[in-house]
């Protein structure tokens, strides 16, 4: 395996701080809180893991990775009895792609700065960036309704 | 969900009931009092970062656990309308909806409420109080405890996205101020928009005036990135995803609209400190 363990346990830590630090944003329940980091933590281990491996490429690791920990929150959530979502929606934030997606937006801004000689580097970076980033929400927010598609089904109403 | 055979007297409508008895008809007084409760309980939800299909079953369950026959209940993005039935009779009334911010706390809360309500536990007074109380209970976190939290959140960001401890301490003091200052316009009941666009402005003058001041580093974009991390419309994104997967189309694209303005107004308020301080790339 080519991926450096050390540093994968080092950002693992950083994706459950961003995660705990979410939690306390949202007003989880306090007894909740570490399994929120943990979720968050978890997430992003295995996103990098399946990356770095070349088993994937980053917009399906995302999907795969927000699916693993929404099908986790149901089970926490039946453990600490509260909706998974407490567990789910703080654990998928550390891999939400921020900085792709500023990087994105403000060469969109700055296409119109230079409109006579607009680069193509420019302008292709953006076609990309901006596709890679919906991607990648899109998966993740796909992800999470996995597991209520799944288990939450109900005969239609007549 | 279990549904029961239709009762005789209003065949048309599906019943539900643990038992499987007939329920004698509620009158019109009761009727409207279970309708508030039900709009009530669907108000709050919303308000707090919960998805549509949550609402609706919640306001749905709410009637059925106190007595009625069934609840036909439309989202929109901004109302909820309920019809709550019960034999030939019914209720119907809209409740408005303000945009809030996420308490996972007070949706664990209602979900817990109306299971409750569903094993026939409370009655009508009861729940009542219920809701009120959880309408007023405090959040277990105090604003500093939140300003500290979501700094080091951002803080650890910029370590994600590989920063060094130096863009590290940066983001951490910027995203702490950003969030002071959005909890303070918050409080004012400035417009959410305009909020975001200033709270941006602040995270990104700070990472300014502090690479100006020591020329920290070549990081700066970095910083500047993640220092607005606290303001990306995470919950409102996910639950307009949801909402469009399950059908709720209109409240989806209503939600998904609010998050790509949030989003551009990130992007104006990091766009003008920029300017300031004389970078163009991120």
């Amino acid at each position: 395996m080519s991926i450096a363990v050390g540093l994968l346990l080092e950002q693992t830590l950083w994706a459950g701080v961003a995660a705990l630090g979410f939690a306390v944003l949202f007003n989880v329940p306090v007894r909740t809180l570490l399994a929120c980091a943990l979720s968050g933590a978890i997430a992003y281990a295995v996103r990098t893991i399946l990356v770095e491996t070349n088993l994937l490429t980053v917009e399906a690791a995302t999907l795969l990775a927000a699916t693993a920990v929404s099908f986790l929150g149901v089970i926490f959530g039946r453990r600490w009895r509260v909706p998974a979502l407490i567990f789910v929606v703080p654990g998928v934030i550390p891999l939400v792609p921020g900085a792709l997606a500023f990087r994105t937006m403000i060469d969109i801004l700055m296409l119109t700065a230079n409109p006579v000689n607009v680069s193509d580097t420019l302008l292709a970076a953006v076609a990309v960036n901006s596709i890679k980033t919906l991607l990648i929400v899109g998966a993740l927010a796909g992800g999470v309704a996995v597991p209520s598609l799944l288990l939450r089904r109900h005969r239609p109403m007549t | 969900m279990s549904v029961s055979q239709p009762p005789q007297t209003k065949p048309i409508q599906a019943k539900r009931s643990q038992t499987g008895a007939a329920k004698s008809p509620l009158d019109r007084e009761t009727l409207a009092e279970i309708v508030d409760l039900a709009l009530r309980a669907g108000q709050l939800l919303m308000e707090n970062g919960a998805e549509s299909q949550r609402v609706e079953v919640t306001v749905r369950s709410v009637g059925t656990g106190l007595g009625c026959d069934w609840g036909d209940v439309l989202v929109s993005h901004n109302a909820i309308v309920v019809s709550h039935i019960s034999g030939r009779e019914f209720r119907t009334k809209i409740r408005r909806v303000s945009r809030g911010g996420v308490n996972m706390s007070l949706i664990e809360q209602i979900s817990h409420l109306t299971h409750r309500i569903e094993e026939g536990k409370f009655d009508r007074a009861q729940v009542r109080a219920e809701l009120e109380r959880i309408s007023n209970y405090p959040r277990h976190y105090n604003r500093w405890l939140t300003v500290v939290a979501v700094g080091l959140a951002c803080a650890a960001f910029s370590r994600l996205f590989s920063g060094d401890w130096l863009t590290f301490g940066v983001t951490l003091i910027s995203a702490a101020v950003a969030m002071f200052v959005r909890q303070e316009l918050t409080l004012r009941n400035f417009n959410s928009l305009l909020g975001v666009v200033a709270s941006a402005l602040v995270a990104g003058s700070m990472v300014a005036v502090i690479y100006l001041l020591t020329e920290f580093s070549r990081q700066v974009g970095l910083a500047l990135a993640a220092s607005v991390l606290l303001l990306v419309p995470g919950v409102p994104f996910i639950n307009a995803v949801e909402d469009l997967i399950k059908g709720y189309t209109v409240v989806g694209l209503a939600r998904g609209a609010t998050s790509a303005l949030i989003i551009l107004a990130i992007a104006l308020g990091l766009l003008i400190a920029m300017q300031l301080i004389g970078i163009s790339r991120l």
